[in-house]
């Protein structure tokens, strides 16, 4: 537990300690704040833009903090940072999870400063509350964390770019899972309960809507990617169990 | 390192994925009531953005609409594939709805009522300025009644539909009824108009109809609704019993008198309900003021009501405020 | 196995059959022995070199030992824990070969880092962390950052990081690459003092030099086999003299015949090998009463790096093979395959 702990915190000092993610998070909210400005050119549907402009903003941010877990992981490999902490008595496994919680952990820094700064900006221009985006902000953590143990998964047996790029392409395709459960056989519903399915915890076309959606819903879906990440990570864990670090 | 598997990793992975499978169907059941979901979405693969590209799309469609000088039969099948697309991201894009399809209705009204029924598909999407769209278009572009009428029934169901809705609703059926050549019908949905209605003050106007749907609808407000209710029952209820006393006089046969003379009964039960309480020429079946002697509506010769007994004043009151006397 | 060395103690690393092929392409036609059957035994308190030329599967061998990467067949002990087990790298300290290391931490972080995974304690870290940056010349570098760190400096914090839990046995992938001569001399100085300390060192090089000044066993590795191993006393025989002489009789002959290890013919002169150099000059007297003309005295010690090449080449001369770096595949030369 405490090599896991050392790790995520390594993990979490090292991309903290990489400014661009500074810029990035600024340049979100001033990019939310500035559709207040779209007045004209959404025919006043500037609320409405700002909403879903957040969601998806908070939505990329996820996705790239994300994604750092693939670069992290091939880098110590680059670096032999691997070699050199796994040559001590420390697990691969606990290599991995420290890895993921580390990069969870950003997300979670990063996500938690978005969605109150959205908050502020919805706010200021709405004048109420908008607190179902913390519903939706949720959500989007839990689509986040599995990312995150995509990477991871992807990671442990491909190069970065590989393994960055794969994983873009399953968390697109992983929302059109949808497709499997709506055909009804039985293949398709195996295919839909193995995959990925990225559209359970997307709640973006709703909350930007107004329609209301329970509390039960969103924290199913939650554990629904808390669940799928351990088939992620476990996968992880196998792959990496037999891939030669050389 | 090991060649072999690692065993927890393994029983890990089975339990997690068994716990997903479930989750996963248990979500996904929920998910059905709850969101939204167009039947042919093209939206599905837009990796959860669909919402947020249905705004750019918005803004550029907005854009090429300012482009163009008018809408004519070759741009409207482009406009109608933008705001087709756009729905697709967006099922639940109202607006682009009643703009896409009055955008496009003069061109392409079956494209445009199209665009709306997609809309009506959308089971969430609970708006009535859709379904009143589609009826104002299928009545004025296509001049299909019975259509129109299913709209607006559609759209007199939803929430926060204002008055005049209800108020076209009555002319489009009054418009059907006018074939059956049955004018109490037509008398009764606006005395059941008028009774009915408890009135929803506040609600906003027709989008984008112009003076054409105003004028269509009666746009008013709550008490010139009423006062519209009221002129269309006092003179469908004076051309019926005009109608019938001139065919009393003409008539032979006694079967077809007395359902003349039941039906001016009718009309006069129908009337003294309306206005309880109210003075009304008896030829126009308009109310009058007090002191009045002559129809202002029609000339004809009026009972005067509130004058001072006394002084002959026309009272304010129920007493004459130049000698305090009991008015009639 | 045999698990204790001479003494009785544990071997600090052996191996008995250990090998490694990678398999490659989409058929996976394509096979790499880099590992062939190594077997070696390395007792406690002792500096093993290991040598052989680039492509020769000594980082394979080190990787093996700390399972980096899996062994195709063969077993590994180090201090007679298996090499599977996580435990068996609980003593060893490594340093892999052109290390760059956590760039985005400062040196003192970096070995912070290292300790927290050995399970130190947070003053057994304060503490050796810097004797360790003493020792390897970095005190005054604990609060720069590894990106700034020139190829000497991350040989040097790699070695910290390498000694930082007082390993029994410091395995070390070309530790001497990048270093500058005092680099070098430091370094050796250090590993002497490891051995000193009762630590046993493994080392991999192609600095034969170096290597002969300070180790005690040296194996060398060609295309994945052992081809030489034991004790450098062992492997290079002292200094040994020989005679060449135009003429020799039979008296001479028989007179020269109890110092000599051998007296041969080759073309127009005698070459007498002495049993014993300190009968060097007996034995020219001996030639000389024969009016030889001209007696050549050839002094010769085999030096590790003659004795490396020798070694190698009749390797490869054994084996079919041409240049001494072409990679072994299984796929052209039956002779390299794993059976």
């Amino acid at each position: 537990m405490n090599d896991m702990i050392t790790i995520c915190r390594n993990t979490y000092t090292r991309v903290l300690r990489t400014r661009s993610l500074y810029v990035l998070l600024a340049a979100v909210l001033i990019l939310v704040a500035v559709a207040h400005l779209y007045n004209d050119l959404t025919a006043g549907r500037q609320k409405e833009l700002m909403y879903d402009a957040g969601a998806a903003l908070l939505t990329i941010v996820g996705l790239f903090t994300a994604l750092v877990v693939t670069f992290d992981i091939a880098r110590d490999l680059r670096e032999k940072v691997v070699m050199t902490l796994l040559s001590k008595p420390l697990g691969r496994g606990h290599y991995l999870l420290g890895k993921f919680f580390g990069v969870v952990w950003l997300v979670t820094v990063n996500m938690v400063i978005l969605t109150a700064g959205i908050l502020w900006i919805l706010h200021w221009e709405q004048g109420a509350w908008r607190l179902d985006f913390v519903k939706l902000a949720f959500a989007t953590w839990g689509a986040m964390i599995m990312v995150t143990a995509l990477g991871v998964m992807f990671a442990s047996f491909l190069s970065e770019l590989p393994a960055a790029v794969l994983t873009m392409v399953v968390f697109v395709a992983g929302h059109a899972t949808e497709a499997f459960y709506r055909a009804g056989s039985l293949p398709g519903h195996f295919l839909f309960s193995v995959l990925p399915g990225f559209w359970l915890p997307d709640y973006k076309l709703e909350f930007g809507n107004g329609v209301p959606i329970s509390s039960h819903i969103i924290i199913l879906s939650v554990l629904y990617t808390l669940a799928y990440s351990g088939v992620l990570l476990s996968l992880a864990g196998i792959f990496f169990h037999k891939r030669d670090l050389a | 390192m090991n060649s072999k598997t690692p065993t927890t990793a393994v029983v890990f992975l089975v339990i997690t994925l068994l716990a997903s499978a479930f989750l996963a169907n248990r979500v996904a059941e929920l998910r059905k009531d709850q969101t939204v979901r167009a039947p042919q979405s093209r939206g599905i693969l837009s990796a959860g953005f669909s919402k947020f590209r249905s705004q750019i799309a918005w803004m550029r469609l907005i854009q090429l609409r300012g482009s163009m000088p008018n809408v004519t039969k070759e741009n409207a099948a482009l406009l109608s594939s933008k705001y087709d697309r756009l729905t697709d991201l967006d099922p639940m894009f109202a607006t682009a709805y009643e703009e896409g399809a009055l955008d496009i209705g003069w061109q392409d009204p079956e494209g445009s009522l199209r665009l709306l029924d997609k809309a009506g598909s959308v089971s969430q999407l609970r708006s009535w300025r859709i379904p009143f769209t589609a009826g104002f278009l299928a009545k004025t572009r296509l001049n299909n009644t019975s259509r129109a009428v299913k709209y607006m029934e559609i759209a007199v169901k939803q929430p926060d539909s204002p008055q005049y809705v209800q108020r076209f609703l009555i002319n489009l059926k009054a418009d059907l009824l006018a074939k059956e050549k049955d004018p109490v019908k037509i008398l009764n949905l606006w005395v059941d108009y008028y009774l009915g209605g408890e009135g929803r003050a506040g609600a906003p106007g027709a989008p984008g109809m112009g003076r054409m749907g105003a004028s269509f609808a009666g746009h008013a407000g709550e008490d010139s609704g009423k006062k519209l209710a009221l002129n269309h029952i006092s003179r469908l209820s004076a051309d019926i019993i005009a109608q019938d006393q001139k065919n009393l006089l003409t008539e032979r046969d006694s079967d077809a008198k007395k359902r003349f003379q039941d039906r001016i009964d009718e009309v006069q039960k129908i009337v003294k309900q309306v206005y309880a309480g109210t003075h009304i020429c008896q030829r126009c079946y308009r109310p009058y003021n007090s002191g009045d002697e002559f129809c202002v509506h029609d000339g004809n010769r009026v009972e005067p009501y509130g004058i001072c007994p006394k002084d002959k004043t026309v009272v304010r009151g129920a007493y004459c405020h130049k000698c305090g006397t009991k008015a009639n | 196995m045999e698990a204790n060395g001479s003494d009785g103690a544990v071997n600090a690393l052996e191996t008995e059959g250990l090998s490694k092929e990678y398999v490659g392409g989409w058929n996976k036609r394509i096979r790499l022995l880099a590992l062939d059957a190594l077997t070696l035994k390395v007792e406690q308190g002792q500096i093993f070199g290991f040598l052989g030329p680039n492509g020769a599967g000594k980082s394979t061998a080190i990787k093996l030992l700390l399972g980096l990467i899996s062994p195709t067949a063969g077993s590994g002990r180090l201090f007679g824990v298996s090499i599977h087990d996580k435990q068996a790298r609980e003593r060893v300290g490594f340093l892999p070969e052109d290390p760059s290391f956590c760039t985005y931490l400062k040196a003192d972080e970096f070995l912070e880092l290292c300790g927290k995974v050995l399970h130190m304690d947070r003053a057994q870290r304060k503490q050796r962390i810097a004797e360790t940056l003493e020792m390897v010349g970095l005190s005054n570098k604990a609060g720069t950052k590894i990106a700034e760190f020139s190829r000497g400096m991350l040989q040097r914090i790699g070695l910290a990081q390498a000694l930082l839990n007082m390993p029994s046995l410091v395995l070390l992938d070309e530790p001497l690459n990048g270093l500058d001569p005092y680099g070098r001399k430091e370094l050796k100085a250090i590993l002497q003092a490891q051995k000193a300390q009762g630590k046993t060192v493994f080392f991999s090089s192609h600095i034969l030099s170096d290597v002969q000044e300070m180790c005690d066993q040296v194996g060398i590795l060609n295309r994945g086999r052992l081809v030489a191993c034991g004790r450098l006393k062992e492997l290079l025989p002292p200094k040994t003299v020989r005679l060449q002489a135009q003429t020799l009789d039979m008296a001479s002959m028989s007179r020269l015949e109890p110092f000599s290890a051998s007296i041969t013919r080759e073309h127009s002169h005698w070459t007498i090998q002495l049993l014993d150099a300190s009968k060097k000059d007996e034995a020219c007297g001996i030639l000389r009463s024969q009016n030889n003309q001209a007696i050549e005295v050839v002094s010769a010690a085999e030096s590790l790096e003659e004795y490396f090449f020798r070694k190698i080449e009749e390797n490869n001369q054994e084996r079919g093979f041409g240049a001494p770096t072409e990679p072994v595949s299984a796929s052209t030369t039956q002779q390299a395959s794993v059976p």
